[in-house]
């Protein structure tokens, strides 16, 4: 283990953000030291922050976070957030007839022209209000998803999600059982 | 200057890139304009003088000459050209020629224009089965039934061919598109989406249509006009093929019947072809409803969060947030716990009563001091008044005892009611000093009666205080007091 690499891990960790395997640098996406150190040490990183009590939650293989060890009421109010926005922003990009790969670590990205337009469609804004939010989804995807490494901005500042950011928003919209069965109820 | 069909058709071939352009525009224009391959004489006229552009004057004159909306006119090219409407369609056979020329241009039969060929095979059959017809080699209806026969047949095998080779050259050049996964700007992003609907659509209009029209097993009934009557049509296309020949067979006519099996054998071998273009499509049919899937997992869900945030929209001031254990969230569980750990920012902590205070002191004044820095920074004129640590402590000891003493009534009986109060506020009030008491005194609601005799001294820390005892007055008295 390094000293100085699990330092950054545990400050990224302290401050709520995925430590994504590639992050964004200037020339582009890169590998992330802080996401190799935890891969190649696993096994330590998971004994130490399990008797903090932490736990190292790996998404998709894609991304680390930490939380605390289970709890009765675990803390969701971020969670819901980062959900809401992501279903938004597919929502945005399928009515302006984009692909969602629009958005991948790698693609094109989502250019400020749309984010926007976005901005100011009611029913985003309402949701994002009944949703513990500000109404404008700039501001909440500058807070939430850039904040907490769900999204950044790439070289040509536009709008891309991370690694981690987007193995969620795969698999936030396949298809799963319960959602077919409550759309055929 | 009037120039020849001969030399108007080459010089025609010899700049049909101008003629692609007015194609591809009219392929990627809406549903209406694109029925019809219409030109109009602007548009002509402003890719003809691109076209001819790098050209010398003299050269340039000579074609357009020979490609002039007259000159095309009198060489009988054109199947109309109105001057009102600045429209003119070009003949046919020049169309097919220009079109046949890039694989990726030719038109995909759709089911009307396989309707319309099934129709003509069965006006065929009726006519060969009829019973006027002499089959004698020399006999003139004979002769121009069988001029007929080869017409029909050659006409579908290479209207066949072409619709196959038309499918082949139009997937090629879209899932080039596709296979490119170029996300690296917006149009090429929108550009593969549109790739993936026309090869869905082409799929499901011209190629599916197509094979069914070569299975000589699938019956479809159609009805048509054949000879000014409405009939059934039962049998499939190929299987109509196949009784035309077996006509001919019954009636010997064997040479006939050795061309005519040339020709099926033709189509019939189109239909592997199909079916091969037909797997290769199957990837990215694939693909595209994966794809629609998702679409229609985005909407579902999207419409899940909208109507629940509108059934929350009842005018009510409360309750118009989801709440937080709604199922609509559960797919954020993935990233529950997912919180900013730090203190500054995380949730509410539940502070153990007198336990570590000093450190919340200290937090206090630290974020006190920072606000103060940073209301400098920001330069706004504001009435900042200088805040003493010790006055921050005295206004939180001051505002700790308002509470205890609300909750706080003195016993019954009790013969000390101060001492008996010192002890309840050493006990619970944080850094609780002597002279604490003094303004506790103050807030006790119970009439006090003092002993003139009786003097007591209590002691804490560096602070001693001695005090005529004080007891529980009388509740008639204190009446009589208040009165």
């Amino acid at each position: 283990m390094n000293k100085e690499l699990s330092q950054q891990i545990f400050k990224a960790g302290q401050r709520g953000e995925l430590i994504n395997r590639l992050s964004m640098t200037p020339t582009g996406l890169d590998t992330n030291l802080l996401y190799r150190e935890i891969f190649e040490n696993e096994t330590e990183y998971r004994e130490l922050y399990n008797a903090l009590p932490l736990d190292l939650v790996s998404i998709s293989g894609e991304a680390y976070f930490i939380r605390e060890s289970e709890q009765d009421d675990p803390y969701m109010a971020v969670a819901r957030n980062i959900q809401v926005l992501l279903d938004l922003i597919a929502r945005g990009l399928q009515v302006c007839g984009l692909m969602p790969e629009l958005v991948d670590p790698e693609g094109f990205g989502l250019t400020w022209d749309y984010i926007d337009r976005f901005d100011k469609e009611e029913e985003f804004s309402d949701i994002l209000y009944a949703s513990g939010m500000g109404r404008k989804i700039s501001v909440e995807i500058e807070n939430v998803l850039i904040g907490r490494q769900i999204a950044s901005w790439n070289q040509s500042n536009r709008l891309v999600l991370t690694t981690g950011g987007s193995a969620f928003f795969r698999e936030l919209h396949q298809e799963d059982a319960a959602l077919t069965g409550v759309m055929k109820n | 200057m009037a120039v020849n069909r001969a030399e108007t058709t080459k010089v025609i071939i010899d700049h049909r890139e101008a003629f692609f352009r007015m194609i591809d525009e009219i392929d990627s224009s809406g549903q209406g304009r694109r029925a019809s391959e219409e030109f109009t004489v602007a548009t002509y006229e402003r890719y003809l003088s691109i076209a001819t552009d790098n050209l010398t004057d003299k050269e340039r004159w000579v074609v357009l000459d020979a490609l002039s909306v007259t000159n095309l006119k009198r060489n009988k090219m054109l199947v109309f050209s109105h001057d009102q409407t600045g429209r003119f369609l070009l003949v046919g056979w020049l169309r097919e020629m220009l079109r046949s020329f890039d694989d990726m241009r030719l038109r995909g039969l759709t089911q009307p224009d396989l309707n319309h060929l099934h129709e003509r095979l069965a006006v065929l059959l009726e006519q060969v089965k009829g019973p006027e017809v002499l089959w004698i080699d020399n006999d003139q209806g004979f002769n121009e039934l069988v001029r007929t026969v080869h017409d029909v047949f050659n006409d579908v095998a290479y209207r066949l061919t072409q619709n196959v080779a038309a499918l082949k050259g139009r997937c090629d050049a879209l899932a080039k598109i596709i296979d490119s996964a170029d996300y690296s700007s917006m149009d090429r992003a929108g550009q593969i989406a549109k790739a993936l609907e026309e090869i869905y659509s082409i799929h499901e209009r011209n190629v599916i249509p197509t094979l069914r029209f070569l299975d000589p097993k699938l019956a479809i009934k159609r009805t048509v006009n054949t000879g000014g009557a409405s009939n059934v049509i039962n049998a499939p296309p190929m299987r109509i093929i196949e009784q035309v020949i077996e006509r001919f067979g019954e009636s010997k006519k064997l040479e006939c019947l050795e061309q005519l099996k040339r020709v099926e054998f033709q189509i019939l071998s189109l239909s592997d072809e199909v079916t091969i273009l037909r797997q290769g499509l199957e990837q990215y049919i694939q693909l595209v409803e994966a794809q629609r899937r998702r679409y229609e997992v985005i909407e579902s869900r999207y419409n899940r969060l909208r109507d629940e945030v509108r059934d929350r929209q009842d005018g009510r001031r409360r309750g118009f947030r989801i709440p937080m254990d709604s199922l609509i969230f559960d797919k954020a569980a993935k990233f529950r716990g997912l919180k900013d750990h730090r203190t500054r920012k995380g949730g509410l902590l539940d502070w153990p009563k007198g336990a570590g205070r000093e450190y919340l002191d200290e937090h206090l004044r630290v974020i006190r001091e920072r606000k103060e820095i940073e209301a400098v920074i920001s330069r706004t004129p504001r009435t900042s008044r200088e805040v003493d640590p010790n006055t921050l402590k005295l206004e939180r000891k001051l505002r700790e005892m308002i509470k205890l003493m609300d909750e706080y009534s003195v016993p019954s009986p009790c013969g000390d009611v101060f001492l008996q109060l010192h002890d309840y506020l050493k006990e619970r009030l944080y850094e609780y000093e002597l002279p604490d008491i003094v303004e506790a005194i103050g807030a006790l609601r119970e009439p006090l009666v003092a002993s003139a005799t009786q003097k007591n001294r209590i002691e804490h820390g560096r602070w001693s205080y001695t005090y005529h005892v004080r007891s529980l007055g009388d509740d008639s008295a204190a009446e009589e007091k208040r009165a």
